[in-house]
Order: C-alpha cells, then structure tokens, then sequence
C-alpha cells in the first residue's frame, strides 16, 4: 500500500490564515461562551455562577420582551424585503435594458452602513423638522402628523418600513441573478409553444427565481436577527423600550451595564437561534449544490 | 514554494515582536520638581466639539511651558452616548493611562475598588493644590481618608434657558424664584402661543426634571440617601416629587408624552432658543457653549437663565452640579507628568483658558472677568448654593437606565398607580444590584 505523502507546504501556506481565525473568531466564540457561565464586570476577577444568568435570562421581562420585538421585527423585514425585492426583480427582469438606474438606485441602500441610512431617515420621520410631517402639513392632514419614533404604536413600524428600504436590495439581486440565468431558449421555446407573457411570467420566471428568493429569505433573515445599529441610531431602543431587539439587548447588558457575564448568555441564545435557522437552509443549499 | 512559506513565517514572527515591543512603556520614576519631568503624558479624554478644542488649547499651553513633555491623548468618545463603556473597553483592553477625564462618581468608585486608582494627595500636598481648590472641593473626590480625584470642572444643572424675547413677548418681566410664580410663568407662556416647558425625553433628559424637584422637595440631604441607599425609591420623598413634576402635565406645560419620546436635550434646545416654539428648558451649563456657537446668539443679551424654582423654602438654595475631575491610574507610566499636569489646570494658566472658553471651574485661580456674562451668573449663583451631584451620574449604569425608562413611563402615566409600579420598579432593580 502506498503511503501519503503530507503536504507541509499547504499546511504552511494555511497556517496564517487559520492562526488568524482561530485567534479572532474561535478564541472570541469560546471566551464568550465560558463568560456566560460567570459574572464579570470586566475590572475585577471572573466569577463563575454556573447556570444562573441563563436562569435569569429567561425571567428577565426586558429579554422576553427583546424576543417579542426580535421574531415581529425579523419576520415583518424579511417578509417585506424579500417580497419587495422579488417583485422589483420580476418587473425589472421583463426589461432588463431600461431598468440598470433602477435596480441600481434601490441596491445603492443596501450598501450604504445602516447607521448612516438611519440618520438620514430621521431626517424623514422627526417631529418637527422631520420630512413625513411637513408633507402632511403642506397638503392640509395637519392631524395626521405625528411623533413617529415617540409613540411606542409607530416607532417600531417606522423601523421595520426603514429596514424594509435598506434590505430590498439583497433580493433584488440574487432574484435578478436567478431570472437573468433563465436560458434564453426556454424563453424561445415557450413563445414557439404559444405562451403568452403571463404565461411566462407565471410559469417560468417565478419559478426560476424562486433559489434567488430562498437565499435572500436566509441572508435578510439573519440580517434582520443581529441588527442593532439603525434601531441605535434612530431610536435608541424606546419609547418605553418598545424597540430594543435582541441585538440591542446584548448591546446594553455588555457595552452600557458591562456585565459581560450576562450580556454573553444572551449572545450564546442569539448564536443558538441563529444556528437553528441557518443549518436547515444550508443542508438544503448543500444539497442543492 | 517551500522559501515562500518559511519567508511568510519569519515576517509573521519579525510583526509580531515588532507589536510586542512597542506594546511595553517603561515607567518613569516619581518626582514634583519640573525641570526633571519629561517624556509621554497619557490621557484619556472622551470630550468632543467646543470642550473637546479647549483641552487641545490647554494641552498646547501645558506642552509650551513643559517641552519636554508630550501629550499623547486617546479619545474614547465612540463609547455612545455613555463614554463610560469606552473607558472600560480601553481599559480592559489593557491600555496604560496616566490620567483619564471622568465625570461619573459610580465609575471613581468602581475603579477604586478594583485598585487601578492611584491616590493623588502627595501631589495634591506638593504642588498646594489646596490653594486653588477649597476643602469642600478636596472633599468631593475623597474617599476613606484619601484623595482620589481632582475637579476641576463645575457646571450648574439647575438652569431653566429661555429666550429674553420670548420672555418679554410674553409679558414676563421677573424671573420666578418659586413654584407658584413659576407655574404662573407658564401659564403666560401657553397663552401667549408656546409650550411652556421643552423636555426631550428620548433618552437621559427627563433626570434633570427629577433630580432638580427632588432637591427642592427634600433637599440635598434626601437625595444623598437616596443615592447611598439609605432610604428606598419607594420613598414618599421621591412619590412626592413625581407628584410635583405631575403639576406640569396635568396643566399641559408639557408636549404630549411621544413628543416628548421623540426629541432629545438638542432637540429641546432648539425649540426653546432657535425655534422660539418653547418657553423654557432644564439643562447643563453647556448650553451656553451651544447657544453661541451653533445658534449664534449673544450671551445675556439674547438668551439667559434662571434658576430652578423653590418648592419647600428650606432647600431655596440647592442646586444640582455636574463636575469633570482628573483621575490618576495606579499603573501610570509616568505619574510625575500627570501630577504637574494637575497643577497647571487647576492654576492660574489652565484656569484662564478653562474660563476664556466659558467653563466653570471651581479654581480660585480663575480670573471672573474671562467669563461671559451668563457664565458669571452661574458662577455667582452656584457660590451661594447648597450643591448636590447630578443623580443619574452617580448611580450604577444599570439603575440608571431603569430610573430613565421609569421616568419615560411616568411621563406617558403620572397616575398614582403607575407612580407606584415605577418606584417599586426602581427599588426591585436597586435591590438586585446592591
């Protein structure tokens, strides 16, 4: 039987790379999980309490009330972000020649850092000065103007509509990506075959565009999950705390209050719910491949 | 292939020494005479804008005097709206400082616990700091019989800004000093087409309304047991005080509790002294900064302040303060550096341009006739005043966003029943933390 020869120059060429992972990533994701088993306030010395802030995490009405706010803003920006980004894809896709400033208008927001884009859109939705109410003032709805990011009814809506605009982008592309994939001959085909533009539009594009969806339901998703800047930016997790998500939560707990020790468990939770959605997309995109 | 590969390794271990080298200081040893001070001073600063440029003048004026001495400071302003959670972050990254700007008593004490605080009473002996800052001063950053921190800043955040044209538009010709002629003032105000009082709820302002009614409720002696524990939230004292702040809104003095949400202390600033929409707004004397710089308006001529109101007669004359101090590290690299640097912002040189720039310093050495006329009124009115340190700074970051939040869901429902829920709130959390 012939032996294998070990390749020590790949593992030599690797080793920087991984050393840097395991460094910035692994090192980071183990120190986080032993944190979350202790209490520490990071000047003094790490005390372990075992169990007890995951205990207290899920007794804690500000978390519970972080998860309500995390499922109803995660599904509501998906859903729209990706519905919005699908149907722009499938319009945009019938011409793709006359619609390059279009597409690439909307994309733009997705590339712009969510902070920024939430400064702008304060800009928008401010009591006063704010864009929304003077166009409501100027065309007579005087009463329908209102404190959009101070009425705990709105602000977390104003949220979702702004992340919405941010988001659409993503599924824009990888939707656009799929339906400019078609090969042109089905399309010839299916013209051969008597098939109207609805026909086509019914049975070839949105079925063809249908992994650019999948991939972009998992990405917005996941987006949407850890998100923490623009709700810090615009909101700063009020009214009344109406808005903190998750990630805002573990912003707070580690970066304001510093117990790292509490502020960890609630990222190690964060990590499992993300884990529980990204696996089954992944083995389903593993597949696919 | 292989030369590839072990090149890559040795530039890896040559970078790698390379940070580790220049990661270590050496310490300085200690002395008080100048001549012999020199090398790195470093700060940690988290000031920005008008406050942040004066200190780049005092640094520039320390480093003219001492050359042989260079400043090099860190700005850890990217700690939010709370710099705290950026000293802490520098500091548990290991960062080496000789002295760090802070304005929160709950942090003085926290590092003091954790000893990464060096005393600073033999400089404060040497250099006689005693003759520019009085006891009381010496007293404020003392702790078990040791001086830990020096002020050298003092701000009144008892102020109510208003606008002399709105003022005179309105018929106002005295400032109210009680609670009766100040809601009388309002009333004017409201009818003369303003929203009397401008708070921006959003985040930290609402404490001022709190902490300045729970100073002429109770004076300062309630809000120091408060803060030290000694009596709970749920103390009549403080159900009290939320009773008064009630008053407002039920006159509706105040915008509706979203308004309120929505807009920040800048925000109120801007409707009280550029907009012209408001009557009044509690705030920090910073706002004289902002009213000059941003605004461009002109100091006591068209905009001033007045002095929060009395409720109890017995506590007319309390105030609530903020301060800055130097705080000096127990590993500092170079401590005899920080201790001249002490001396020169509380002396005559520092002082000056401390006041030049309008900020209030507790030093004698400061010249009065650097301040501007607004900045003299406090001054004089802080002098006869029985001063408390502004609350939410002193309580534990934690407290602190439950004491705001509850402050948010007062404002929305100032019934007795919600007043209730919010200071049992307030005492649970205040019981889980201490």
């Amino acid at each position: 039987m012939l032996k294998r020869k070990i390749d020590w120059d790949a593992y030599i060429l690797i080793a920087p790379a991984f050393i840097l992972f395991a460094g910035v990533m692994l090192y980071s994701a183990f120190f986080t999980l032993r944190l979350s088993f202790s209490s520490w306030k990071g000047l003094g010395p790490i005390k372990n309490v075992g169990l007890k802030n995951y205990i207290t995490l899920f007794k804690d009405p500000n978390f519970l009330r972080s998860l309500r706010v995390t499922v109803l803003w995660s599904l509501c920006s998906t859903f729209f972000s990706v519905l919005f980004g699908w149907l722009i894809a499938l319009l945009a896709g019938l011409n793709p020649n006359r619609s390059n400033i279009f597409r690439l208008a909307i994309f733009m927001a997705y590339g712009i850092p969510a902070a920024a884009s939430g400064i702008m859109l304060l800009g928008i939705f401010q009591t006063d000065l704010g864009l929304l109410n003077g166009i409501l003032d100027s065309i007579g709805l005087s009463q329908w103007t209102n404190p959009w990011l101070g009425d705990k009814r709105t602000a977390i809506w104003v949220l979702i509509t702004c992340f919405v605009w941010i988001q659409t982008g993503l599924p824009l592309l990888t939707c656009y990506a799929a339906i400019r994939g078609i090969p042109v001959q089905l399309f010839e085909a299916s013209y051969i075959d008597g098939a109207g533009p609805r026909d086509i539009f019914r049975f070839l594009m949105i079925p063809f565009s249908l992994p650019g969806v999948q991939v972009s339901i998992f990405i917005n998703l996941l987006n949407s999950l850890k998100s923490f800047d623009i709700i810090y930016v615009m909101t700063g997790g009020g009214p009344l705390r109406s808005t903190e998500t998750i990630g805002f939560f573990m912003y707070q707990e580690t970066v304001s209050f510093f117990k790292l020790g509490y502020g960890s468990a609630s990222v190690v939770v964060m990590t499992l719910f993300v884990c529980l959605l990204s696996i089954p997309v992944l083995k389903e995109r593993s597949k696919a491949i | 292939m292989r030369k590839v590969a072990t090149l890559s390794f040795v530039l890896v271990l040559l970078s790698s020494s390379f940070l580790w080298a220049n990661g270590k200081k050496e310490e300085a040893p200690m002395t008080t005479n100048p001549s012999e001070i020199s090398g790195e001073l470093l700060i940690l600063n988290w000031l920005t804008g008008s406050e942040g440029e004066t200190f780049d003048a005092i640094d520039e004026a320390f480093m003219a005097k001492y050359p042989n001495i260079n400043i090099k400071k860190t700005n850890t302003s990217s700690g939010g709206s709370d710099a705290r959670s950026g000293i802490k972050t520098s500091l548990l990254a290991g960062d080496q400082y000789d002295l760090i700007l802070n304005t929160w008593p709950s942090l003085e004490a926290e590092l003091r616990e954790q000893e990464m605080l060096l005393p600073i009473d033999t400089f404060w002996d040497q250099y006689n700091l005693g003759q520019y800052l009085n006891a009381s001063w010496r007293e404020l950053g003392s702790a078990d019989g040791q001086t830990w921190a020096m002020y050298f800043l003092a701000g009144n955040r008892s102020g109510m800004w208003y606008s002399t044209e709105t003022i005179k538009e309105v018929g106002i010709t005295e400032e109210p000093k009680d609670w009766a002629s100040f809601l009388a003032m309002c009333a004017k105000l409201k009818d003369g087409g303003y929203m009397p009082v401008a708070i921006g709820a959003k985040s930290w302002a609402q404490t001022e309304w709190f902490e300045n009614l729970l100073l002429k409720v109770g004076g300062t002696e309630a809000a120091a047991q408060l803060a030290s524990r000694e009596i709970p939230w749920t103390s009549d004292v403080v159900v009290e005080t939320l009773k008064k702040w009630r008053e407002l809104i039920d006159a509706g003095y105040v915008d509706d509790a979203n308004t309120m949400f929505s807009n920040h202390w800048d925000t109120a600033t801007d409707a009280v002294l550029r907009q012209r929409k408001s009557g009044v707004t509690l705030m920090g004397s910073w706002i004289n900064n902002r009213a000059v710089g941003e605004y461009g308006l002109t100091t006591g001529e068209d905009y001033s302040f007045m002095q929060f109101p009395a409720i109890d007669q017995a506590y007319a004359s309390t105030a609530s303060i903020d301060g800055k101090s130097w705080l000096m590290m127990s590993g500092a690299p170079n401590p005899s550096a920080a201790g001249l640097y002490l001396d020169f912002i509380a002396g005559p040189e520092g002082s000056a341009i401390l006041a030049q720039n309008n900020f209030m310093t507790p030093s004698s050495a400061a010249p009065l006739e650097n301040y501007d006329p607004v900045s003299k009124k406090a001054v004089g009115l802080l002098a006869d005043s029985e001063v408390f340190f502004v609350l939410d700074d002193m309580l534990m970051p934690e407290l602190s966003a439950e004491f705001r939040s509850g402050l948010q869901t007062f404002l929305a429902d100032p019934s007795d029943a919600s007043i209730l829920a919010i200071t049992e709130a307030w005492e649970a959390k205040a019981q889980s933390i201490y």
